[in-house]
């Protein structure tokens, strides 16, 4: 699976489990914006909702969006 | 007259099978098994002067003495070019084949011929360092494979360069040709555009990339159990870049141990051409979250976090050579038992 923020690249070649970055290209996983406490913590709950993609089965590529993470 | 070494595997060779996949490099004079009927294409105009063979085993685990022992025959006999296989779709072969084409090619620029099957890995890894012919699946399509790769041999061999691939019929090599034709992109372009309006027949200039389609994999059953692995295309590395990882147009990936619970800053630096790094370089869990997988390797949400990070730059990256990555990362993966790749791009 794939986090990132040019998410149309990873549709192009083929990914099949996609998760579009809740921040930037710079830092697909960082939110230098925030307090480092927070910004940890942001952190976590993004890859805890990204991993719990691989539960769930896929027909081909196929992109989440970050409302697809957090419903 | 042009002087030919042909190689061929254990099998070609007429050996035996893969019992003897493990044998040892060796040669005979003149032409054996596929090369005789290579030398009957030929007639008077080359002649296989040496054949050369090796078990497939031998010449994939011992890559670098079976690489120099064919380079010393090629040494001493001077061919003027070289023929490979054909191997079909046996990948060990296609790989001895590809492998020593390349070699061949790059110390002694001597050009190469090497046949391969529709499925044959030596295709990915090799066709742009020799003209590869495409042959059948299966040994029982050597006689259409013979006329082909003799025919482009002939070529090669009397210092001819030959011409595109389509026009060849050797395996597209990804490599780009200029060729002068007196009209601007513009007129050409424009004609091209005319001809499809047409219904008439026109050809692209620029073949669109054609990407595997892989089949995803089945979800994971308990990510509780799981061992996730991270890997990324960020370029992040040990600080002082022992391995010199490259920033653009990578050829290699390294695997990194990773201990504590994040990604220490200052103990790493970034390797790529692509983005602004110096976030990631402060804090390089903002690439490879390691510090949020500890945490949920100890919450219990992950079986285990694989203490490694694998990586590479993804920058101006070469499509086959990312493909040869992704599978070497793979193998690598499945030996250290992980499950599932958390793979964080820019």
């Amino acid at each position: 699976m794939c986090v990132t923020a040019l998410y149309n690249v990873a549709v192009q070649i083929g990914t099949n489990r996609i998760v579009m970055s809740g921040s930037k290209f710079h830092y697909p996983m960082g939110r230098p914006d925030l307090p480092p406490e927070d910004e940890k913590e942001w952190r976590l709950r993004q890859t805890r909702a990204t991993l719990a993609i691989l539960e769930k089965p896929v027909e081909g590529v196929t992109v989440f969006t970050q409302q697809d993470l957090f419903p | 007259m042009i002087k030919v070494i042909h190689y061929m595997n254990q099998f070609g060779a007429g050996f035996g099978s893969e019992d003897k996949a493990d044998m040892a490099l060796g040669s005979f004079d003149g032409p054996k098994g596929a090369g005789i009927a290579f030398q009957g294409f030929f007639g008077d105009r080359a002649v296989i002067v040496k054949t050369i063979y090796a078990g497939d085993n031998y010449a994939n685990e011992f890559k670098e003495d079976f690489l120099n022992e064919a380079m010393e025959i090629i040494r001493a006999v001077k061919p003027d070019v070289l023929l490979a296989g054909p191997a079909f779709n046996s990948g060990r072969y296609g790989l001895a084949c590809g492998s020593l084409l390349k070699r061949a090619k790059e110390e002694f620029g001597v050009p190469g011929v090497a046949g391969f099957g529709p499925d044959n890995p030596g295709i990915a890894e090799y066709k742009k360092d020799c003209y590869g012919i495409l042959t059948g699946a299966a040994a029982n399509s050597m006689r259409q494979a013979i006329a082909p790769m003799a025919g482009l041999a002939l070529k090669l061999g009397g210092g001819e360069t030959p011409g595109p691939a389509r026009q060849e019929g050797y395996i597209p090599r990804g490599i780009r040709l200029n060729v002068y034709t007196g009209k601007s992109s513009a007129v050409r372009a424009t004609e091209m555009a005319l001809a499809r309006v047409a219904g008439q027949k026109w050809e692209t200039e620029l073949p669109r990339v054609v990407y595997d389609k892989v089949a995803p994999p089945a979800p994971l059953a308990d990510l509780s159990k799981a061992t996730i692995a991270l890997v990324s295309e960020g370029g992040v590395v040990p600080l002082g870049n022992p391995d010199h990882m490259e920033t653009n147009n990578s050829t290699k990936w390294r695997p990194y141990a990773l201990s504590g619970d994040e990604l220490t800053p200052g103990a790493f630096e970034v390797r790529h051409g692509g983005y602004l790094t110096q976030d990631v370089t402060k804090c390089p869990d903002r690439m490879v979250p390691y510090d949020a997988l500890r945490t949920l390797e100890k919450q219990g949400i992950i079986g285990k976090a694989h203490p490694e990070m694998l990586s590479a730059s993804g920058s101006m990256a070469n499509l086959s050579t990312m493909q040869r990555l992704g599978r070497e990362m793979g193998i690598y993966l499945k030996q250290k038992a992980v499950d599932a790749v958390l793979l964080t791009a820019t």
